[in-house]
Order: structure tokens, then C-alpha cells, then sequence
């Protein structure tokens, strides 16, 4: 009975916040307080499948949902990013019949790292695609080394398929702590961009089993490469997917068949990886992947560009070192002069620790080719700091206030870039959006 | 002058901003017309510690790290022998535990470089993460800093300083370890860009083994001081 009125409480509440033109966890937080085992009550379709890691989710989650969409499936999907349980809840609850049956074919959760635990257990869950493990919000997850515990310790009992980056080392070692669970790797080539040395590798030095240093073959970004444990052999696996013949377009061939990932940096490649792995693992097409790919489009977020009366504004979200590197590589190949707004916080959803400024690999952008850095938002004079620090030659001022550092942006002639971290993106393109008018 | 550094663990997890607080020591000797050089020694390779005016050594290192604990222990009359001649030691959260004796852990209990005589106890409840601030009779300027660490330091008799905010070595009391060529500390993030009286007063601890007392220029600091009110601002709010 009290799954019931949970039900008719997160249909209603739904309903009512569409009204009002939002949406977010709130019909989750209520149903879990009529009923704390909601989620274990109800009855799931075959396929339900949790897309996490510290990058990527979004994206690959999006793109997952379209390829089983376009498969006939009617999918489900957090599709905006509310990754938390109540988030959860709040999708599958709305999307729930009377009976108790989530009225799907196939539903795809992109899921926070930290909530794998809180729900695991609970869903029939049938596969948990896990793309790499960063330095992220440190304060909050711990480091990656008790980030992969963790999620690992809640594996124990999961006895569905799990598909994993073979090409980073605490993500592949998850099998470990599964012993009922199936596992498939994904992976990505040696490619022309591949390098022999890390210089922006955080992680995934050493060998999870039995902690000697690992030995690497190649790195495609940060620390995702090929790697194998001289020690105890931990490494190169069997790929279910590897991608390979890799060019500049992001085309790439996965056992001698083609796809081009919808873009053409390495960490797009990993995510369309993760997704052909899967896939092809319960036996959809590989047509039906390859047309998905092609026509697939970002939604609003991670990276857009807004026009202000005739003067595009490119805005990118950086969070933690992996993904600020990837975000500045994307403003490097641009050789025009360049200026950057750089707004970070230091709120609860940012994570208190700012230190990954110095980890991330800044010094990409402290080019002849950057006329002037703008330093905003609440730590703007620690990012201030780094670059003084780093010898940036270019122009360097600090506008604390965001709507005034993009206005200064605003006046100069040349490319303009924002990056914006997890709490100040959302305002930033408001205040963008705003400006535009 | 010149200043040299030995930046000892470069290849290892280098994350929580060492780099910037070697770019700090850099810049502000450089700034002032003193040469400064930083030399890296990764795991396995030979450095000569007592050839250094200062040894650097950070990262988040901990008891379960063997492999580098193995590679440490094999360094220890270096470390030593370069102590007891006057080369300044700037240890850094992993760094700072493995020159004590031990680390503490629930399951076992495991051998740390032994230099000093305090423990680095796994056994807590709760992290410290936060915003720190600590007072030190060493510099003018009070300390400010972010601690980020699941273990307490005991057995501390010479701290850093004295907590104002935040936990320090798991007491909320004291913070970090000194000895007169040795700072150890919990604080990173980095350390140093924020607080440049203490960037300056190690320059010159490091500097005093070749060239005795020196007296360093001020500097500037416009960066420095604003990054300091912004957060000195907050911390009255809270």
C-alpha cells in the first residue's frame, strides 16, 4: 500500500513541478520518505543499466539512451543529469504503473559514483558501465584508491554484467571485488596522439592487487592507457570493444567495423566504447549504433556557444584536473587569439579543496595566443595566483563579480572562452543568456 | 645566490598542488635575482641529499604505499647525513608521515622512515577537511591553509603552530612539526602561494647552510594579500 501512495505522491509531484517549468529530485525525496524501500518494491524491465565515472556520464548516459531508443526500446532516462537516488526515484516512480511495473523496455540512470552503493541492491540492476575514475571534489569522495573500495565493497553481491575501462587500472580492478557479477572490457588503441609518458597522470600508478608500480605501453589522456602489472599480471584484458585506426575525425574501427564518435577527442571515443561494449552484449545492432553516433547532438551544458548580439561566447564546465585538461586542449587547437573567463567556487557541490587548480595542466593556456585571463567567481584570487605563479605573460586581471568579468569579456575582440566550474556554471549561462537578450 | 632543490617523489601521485608550491619557492627567489634550480628524484633513481640547500618531498603517500616505503627506507643515511648538515627538509602530508616512526591502522601496524618520533593514527572517526588557520611564532603572518587527511598526528612535542580553525594534527591544538631545518605540515592545496611570509622565511632557512643570514627583499604580494582578505573575510562570517 505505502508503494502505492508513493507512486501516486511522485506522479502528482512531478506533474505539479512540469506546471511550474521544473524538475529536479523533490518528487524522489517524498516518495522515499512515504516509503524508505521504494525502489526494492517495484517491478524492472530486463534492461537497467547504471552509467557512472568521474567524467563522461552525462554524455555517455545521453548517447546510451539514444542508440536503445532508436532500437524500437522505449527508454527511460535521468537525461538532465539529476544522479543522485532521489533523482533516481523521481525518473522510475513518475514512470511507474499501478501495479508496480516501471513501464519501460530499458532504463538508463546515469548515477553518481557515491549513490552506486545506495541503490545497487535495491534495483534489479542488470549492468553498470563504469568509464574512469578521477581526482574529483577530493574532500567529499575521499581518494580514488578508497573511491574504488567503496564502490567495489557494494559489488559483492551484484551478480549482472559489468563494463569496464580496461584502460584504467582501479576501474578494471572492480571485477575483483564482484565474484558473481560477468564482466566485459572496453578500451581505446594507440593512436597517433598517444604518448609514451605521463605527464598528467594522477592515478593509476600502481597495481591495485598487489601494489607494485604498473607498467604502461601507451597513455591516451591522463592515466588511461594500456597498462600490465610486471608482479602478479594484472592487465591487458580480453576487450569486448577496443577502438582502433583512430584519425583526427574521430572516425575508428571496433573489430574491423567502422564508427565516428559524435566527437573526436579520446575521452569520446572511450565513452562510444563503453557504449559498443554494452550494446553489442545484449545484441543490438551494430547499424543502429553507428547511425545513433552520427546523429547524435550535445544537449545544452558541459560545452555550448552562446551568442551575444553577434560575438560568440564558448562555455566549458571544468571540475577536477582530467576534465579541465581535456576542456583546455579543445582552446588550444583553436590558434586564433584567444580570451578566457575563468570562474571558479569553492561551495559544497564544487568540493571545499581547490588544490586541483595546480594539478590540472593550466600551463596549456598560458600562451602567446591568450590576450587576457580573467580570474572570477569565489576563489578568484587563488586561480589568480596560479597563473602569477606559473609565468603567464599575457594580461591577468581578477573581477570577483561574474556578471562584470564576462562583460570585460565582453569588450575584447578576440575568441572568447568561458570555463566555468560545477556551481558557477548554471549562473554563468544565465547571466550569458541574459546578456544576449 | 642560488637556491637548490631536490623534489623528491616527483612520479609519485602527484596531486593537492606540490608543483605550486615549488613554483612559489621559484618565483619569489627568482624575483629577488637568486637563481633557484629544482631537480626531481622519482622512485629508484640516485640523488646526492646533502648536495641540496632544500628537499622537497609531498604527495599523499601513506603507510600502504610499500613499494615507495621500500624505496624510502633504502635512502635513510642520505636523509639523515643531509639533516645533520644543515639541508632545509619541507615535508608535505605524505611526506610529513614518512618521517615519522609509524603509521597506525586498524588491522596492523606499519614502520615509517623513524626520523622523528611522532605516528600518523588511521584509527579516527571522522577526516579533517577544511579550512585551517594556525599562528606560528616562525612568521609574521598567520598561517592559512586546507587540511584533507583520514588520520591524527600524535605525539607531536614542536609544532608548526597553534590551531585557530580547523584540526591541524587531529587535536584542533597544534599543527605540523618543526625542528630548525625541518617543516613538516598537513596543510596543502598549496601551501605556500597564500602565504608568501612563510614561503620567504623557508628561502631563507634553506639559504642559511652556504650563505648564513640573509635578508630577502619584500615582495609585492598584490595576489597574495587580496586571495588572504577573501578568505580572512569569510572565516569572520563563519
Amino acid at each position: 500500500m505505502r508503494t502505492r501512495i508513493a507512486i501516486i505522491a511522485v506522479t502528482l509531484s512531478k506533474w505539479l513541478l512540469s506546471l511550474l517549468g521544473r524538475g529536479g529530485s523533490l518528487p524522489g525525496a517524498i516518495a522515499l520518505k512515504i516509503d524508505p524501500d521504494f525502489l526494492s518494491k517495484l517491478i524492472y524491465p530486463e534492461h537497467v543499466v547504471l552509467v557512472s565515472g568521474t567524467n563522461g556520464k552525462t554524455t555517455t548516459a545521453n548517447q546510451l539512451y539514444e542508440v536503445l531508443s532508436n532500437n524500437g526500446w522505449k527508454t527511460i532516462s535521468n537525461l538532465k543529469g539529476d544522479n543522485m537516488k532521489m533523482g533516481i526515484v523521481s525518473l522510475i516512480g513518475s514512470h511507474t504503473g499501478f501495479d508496480r511495473k516501471v513501464r519501460a523496455d530499458a532504463v538508463v540512470l546515469e548515477i553518481d559514483e557515491l549513490n552506486i552503493p545506495l541503490v545497487i541492491d535495491e534495483m534489479k540492476v542488470s549492468a553498470l558501465i563504469m568509464n574512469n575514475l578521477f581526482r574529483d571534489q577530493g574532500d567529499r569522495l575521499g581518494s580514488v584508491e578508497a573511491l574504488t573500495k567503496r564502490i567495489g565493497d557494494s559489488l559483492r553481491n551484484f551478480s549482472g554484467l559489468l563494463v569496464l575501462n580496461g584502460n584504467d587500472a582501479n576501474v578494471s580492478s572492480l571485477k575483483q571485488y564482484a565474484p558473481h557479477a560477468r564482466a566485459c572490457y572496453f578500451g581505446v588503441g594507440c593512436s597517433e596522439v598517444s604518448q609514451h609518458s605521463a605527464k598528467e597522470a594522477g592515478e593509476g600508478k600502481f597495481c591495485p592487487s598487489c601494489k607494485k608500480q604498473l607498467s604502461y605501453t601507451y597513455y591516451n589522456y591522463a592515466h588511461m592507457g594500456e597498462f600490465i602489472c610486471p608482479d602478479c599480471g594484472f592487465g591487458n584484458f580480453d576487450y569486448a570493444a577496443k577502438a582502433e585506426n583512430i584519425q583526427k575525425d574521430g572516425s575508428f574501427t571496433v573489430n574491423g567495423m567502422p564508427f565516428t564518435s559524435p566527437q573526436n577527442a579520446l575521452y569520446a571515443i572511450y565513452n562510444c566504447c563503453a557504449i559498443i561494449a554494452y550494446t553489442q552484449s545484449i545484441g543490438i545492432c551494430t547499424d543502429v549504433i553507428v547511425r545513433t553516433f552520427a546523429s547524435f547532438e550535445f544537449r545544452a551544458g558541459r560545452t555550448e556557444t552562446i551568442n551575444v548580439h553577434g560575438k560568440p561566447v564558448t562555455m566549458m564546465l571544468i571540475k577536477n584536473p582530467a576534465g579541465a585538461n581535456e576542456t583546455m586542449k579543445y582552446i588550444e587547437d583553436d590558434k586564433e587569439m584567444k580570451d578566457i573567463v575563468i570562474i571558479v567556487n569553492d561551495a559544497e557541490g564544487d568540493g571545499r579543496d581547490v588544490s586541483w587548480y595546480w594539478d590540472a595542466d593550466f600551463e596549456r593556456i598560458m600562451q602567446p595566443d591568450v590576450a587576457h585571463i580573467i580570474c572570477s567567481g569565489l576563489r578568484a584570487y587563488d586561480m589568480a595566483l596560479r597563473f602569477f605563479y606559473s609565468g603567464y605573460e599575457g594580461d591577468l586581471q581578477v573581477i570577483e563579480e561574474p556578471s562584470a568579468a564576462l562583460d570585460r569579456l565582453l569588450e575584447y575582440k578576440e575568441h572568447a572562452y568561458v570555463m566555468a566550474n560545477y556551481t558557477a556554471l548554471a549562473p554563468t549561462r544565465a547571466l550569458l543568456e541574459r546578456k544576449a537578450r | 645566490m642560488e637556491l637548490k632543490i631536490l623534489w623528491l617523489y616527483h612520479d609519485i601521485k602527484d596531486v593537492f598542488g606540490d608543483m605550486g608550491n615549488l613554483q612559489v619557492l621559484k618565483k619569489r627567489c627568482h624575483m629577488r635575482g637568486i637563481d633557484c634550480f629544482v631537480t626531481t628524484c622519482g622512485i629508484k633513481e640516485e640523488a646526492d641529499m646533502s648536495m641540496y640547500d632544500l628537499v622537497y618531498f609531498g604527495t599523499n603517500i601513506t603507510g600502504k604505499d610499500a613499494y615507495v616505503l621500500e624505496d624510502l627506507r633504502q635512502r635513510k643515511d642520505g636523509i639523515v647525513q643531509a639533516l645533520n648538515s644543515g639541508v632545509f627538509f619541507l615535508l608535505i602530508c605524505g611526506g610529513f608521515q614518512a618521517f615519522g616512526k609509524r603509521y597506525l591502522y586498524e588491522d596492523e601496524t606499519i614502520d615509517a622512515l623513524g626520523v622523528f618520533s611522532y605516528q600518523s593514527d588511521y584509527r579516527v572517526k571522522a577526516p579533517c577537511i577544511g579550512n585551517v588557520r594556525v599562528s606560528s611564532s616562525l612568521v609574521t603572518q598567520e598561517i592559512i591553509g586546507f587540511e584533507n587527511h583520514p588520520y591524527r598526528i600524535s605525539g607531536i612535542t614542536d609544532p608548526l603552530g597553534k590551531v585557530l580553525l580547523g584540526k591541524g594534527n587531529g587535536d584542533g591544538m597544534t599543527e605540523g612539526y618543526v625542528q630548525e631545518h625541518v617543516f613538516g605540515t598537513n596543510l596543502h592545496g598549496p601551501l605556500l602561494p597564500k602565504n608568501p611570509a612563510l614561503a620567504d622565511k623557508i628561502i631563507e632557512l634553506a639559504l642559511q647552510r652556504r650563505y648564513g643570514d640573509v635578508a630577502l627583499q619584500p615582495l609585492e604580494d598584490r595576489y597574495e594579500q587580496k586571495a588572504r582578505e577573501a578568505l580572512q573575510k569569510r572565516f569572520k562570517i563563519a
